[in-house]
């Protein structure tokens, strides 16, 4: 069976996502465009959390802190500086990576469980500070104002080119990054931080990278999210339910690997569009999927899907050559 | 002032009380549960409940609602956790989280969002002067209660049959499988004591604040500061950590009165750049 090499295969499968992106907005609605930019923005939050904790073993679960930090600083950019906001998704990224730069004196003294809590505690300190900042509009939040004279057609394409530039972004950069010496080093250091040491990962930096790249690109697909709502306060930007929504669709699809998070936030958005306005029910039902698959099928919707079509669509796996075979 | 810090102090036993049940798995057990302040909450609605169907007193419900918790936890770990145990650090974590996500919706469809208190009757207003300051009799009986619940749980851990299980267990299973020790069945009943610790939190909790469905995130927050400030694996250390964040929240209340909650965590935040083992660093041994 000839195959494409695993890179080539993995750039066709974004190739065509890009097609399909690009046809959206030609062919879709209204409500078809504002739902794929919301997607967008969610599948690239759920990749980046996936990159941190899939991959990386670092189980951040103060994740909304940067989908927070992306809104906010988006709209105190555009309103401030009364431009067009979308060209300020680059910033909230770089202010999103100096705040996690900024973190890991503290959060990297901690590791498992307890970074885990310690991110919340984190990602809560930013919300009660938020909250008690009346520039930033204090618990009420704020509007992006600086769209009221931008056409409203302009603006749902200009919103979604944004949503689906920052979603391909997102998409190469985990496969550049896992296919490398980094993904390499990544795997390694969650398999065995000690033995990864040993061969020469340096742990500490490994991290650090990885939280830079899922803080930018989380905090750019916040901005985009809050782009479409057009009105960001800290109860919403800075919730726990974003953290559900990640964990659910990563879990469901698949944690550690590519695909799951692809597959679960389909499935997530698929519940959520036929099942209707049921409110907690949904999330009491998701709940009990997402443990579940968590203690019956680890591998989730992907793994199992997987097993009946036998290919990877995103491949990163590494297999041993054969003995004999040069490399 | 010196009012409002003390009663922050006596205010940071009840957080202690919190921890107490967390430090149990954390420390112990060595896993971690996400849902814990959830099941206080919990706790609270099912004391409510009694306290609405049978007319009793909150502390009357005690006894009713520990031994509940006490077999929910038993289950919980039975059927839930110990599935995710020797998998690594991730699975409890995912799944705890699961579960809290599904408690705090459950409980929005049993009890709605309205927010909710357990009256306590006479003993919500008395209050004690000592020289110039008027402290709580409830926060008082908090405190002492407090103090008694950890002395009978370091007790328990310290020199009994069953602590010394759990220790065997959490240092090396398999070996204390091979010593005879059915461990499943010892963190089981670790888990069940951990949750009726938290039943006794939640009522002395509902009787001094009030709580909603959504509460509960905020009580595992604290209750793993006041673990984490104390040092992991130290008993005592939780108790202290605990009156150590309750007073920084009484001193940020003193700011602004919202700003409580902020303040603790940033000294949490703070404690843990400073000394990363905590107050009481547990000795180990060679």
């Amino acid at each position: 069976m000839i195959m494409a090499s695993p890179l080539a295969r993995s750039l066709a499968a974004v190739g065509i996502l890009a097609a399909v992106l690009l046809v959206i907005p030609l062919a879709g609605s209204r409500y078809a465009i504002l739902l794929t930019t919301e997607i967008a923005a969610v599948l690239s939050i759920a990749l980046m959390w996936n990159l941190l904790a899939g991959f990386g073993g670092i189980v951040f679960m103060g994740f909304q802190v940067f989908i927070g930090i992306g809104g906010y600083t988006l709209f105190v950019a555009s309103n401030g500086l009364g431009l067009p906001p979308f060209p300020f998704v680059v910033l909230s990224a770089l202010v999103c990576a100096g705040f996690a730069l900024l973190i890991t004196p503290i959060l990297f003294r901690l590791s498992g469980a307890q970074l885990a809590i310690g991110s919340w505690v984190i990602s809560e300190v930013i919300r009660l500070i938020v909250y008690h900042t009346s520039a930033l509009g204090g618990g009420g939040g704020m509007a992006l104002t600086t769209v009221r004279g931008i056409d409203r057609s302009v603006r749902l394409f200009a919103t979604y080119g944004t949503s689906a530039l920052v979603l391909l972004v997102a998409l190469l950069a985990c496969i550049a990054l896992m296919r490398g010496r980094f993904g390499l080093a990544l795997r390694a250091m969650k398999d065995s931080p000690l033995a990864a040491e040993a061969m020469g990962v340096t742990i500490r930096k490994t991290q650090t990278y990885v939280l830079l790249v899922a803080a930018a690109i989380g905090g750019a697909a916040g901005a985009c999210y809050y782009m479409v709502v057009l009105q960001v306060s800290p109860t919403a930007g800075f919730s726990m339910n974003w953290m559900a929504i990640i964990l659910f669709a990563v879990i469901l699809g698949g944690i550690g690997t590519l695909e799951g998070p692809i597959v679960g936030v389909a499935i997530y958005f698929l519940l959520r569009e036929t099942m209707g306005n049921i409110g907690s029910l949904y999330f009491i039902i998701l709940g009990l999927l997402a443990i579940g698959v968590m203690l019956l099928a680890p591998g989730g919707a992907w793994s199992l899907l997987k097993s009946v079509i036998r290919i990877d669509l995103l491949p990163i796996r590494r297999t041993m050559r054969e003995a004999g075979q040069s490399a | 002032m010196l009012e409002t810090l003390i009663n922050g102090a006596l205010v940071g036993a009840l957080y202690g009380l919190y921890g107490l049940g967390l430090s149990l798995c954390l420390g112990l057990m060595r896993q971690i549960n996400l849902a814990h302040g959830d099941f206080i909450i919990f706790s609270a609605f099912i004391a409510l409940q009694l306290m609405t169907h049978f007319g009793i007193h909150p502390l009357l419900a005690l006894p009713i609602v520990a031994p509940i918790m006490f077999v929910v936890g038993w289950l919980l770990q039975r059927f839930v956790m110990e599935r995710t145990l020797g998998r690594g650090e991730m699975p409890p974590i995912l799944v705890s989280f699961g579960l809290s996500v599904i408690l705090q919706n459950v409980m929005l469809e049993l009890f709605s969002a309205d927010t909710k208190s357990l009256d306590p009757g006479a003993l919500g207003t008395a209050a004690v002067n000592l020289g110039s300051v008027a402290i709580g009799v409830l926060p008082l009986l908090t405190l002492a209660v407090a103090v008694g619940i950890f002395a009978l749980t370091a007790a328990v851990f310290g020199s009994t049959r069953f602590g010394r299980a759990v220790r065997a267990t959490s240092d090396n299973e398999a070996v204390a499988q091979l010593m005879g020790i059915r461990t499943r069945r010892v963190f089981a009943n670790a888990m069940g004591a951990a949750l009726a610790i938290s039943a006794i939190a939640a009522i002395f909790y509902g009787m001094r604040g009030t709580f909603d469905p959504s509460t509960g995130p905020e009580r595992m927050l604290f209750a793993f500061e006041a673990v984490i400030l104390g040092g992991l694996g130290s008993i005592w250390g939780t108790l202290a950590g605990g009156i150590i964040l309750g007073i920084a929240q009484a001193a940020g209340t003193l700011i602004i009165p919202s700003l409580g909650p902020l303040v603790g965590h940033i000294v949490f935040l703070i404690g843990l750049l400073l000394m990363p083992g905590g107050l009481f660093t547990k000795r180990i041994r060679a």
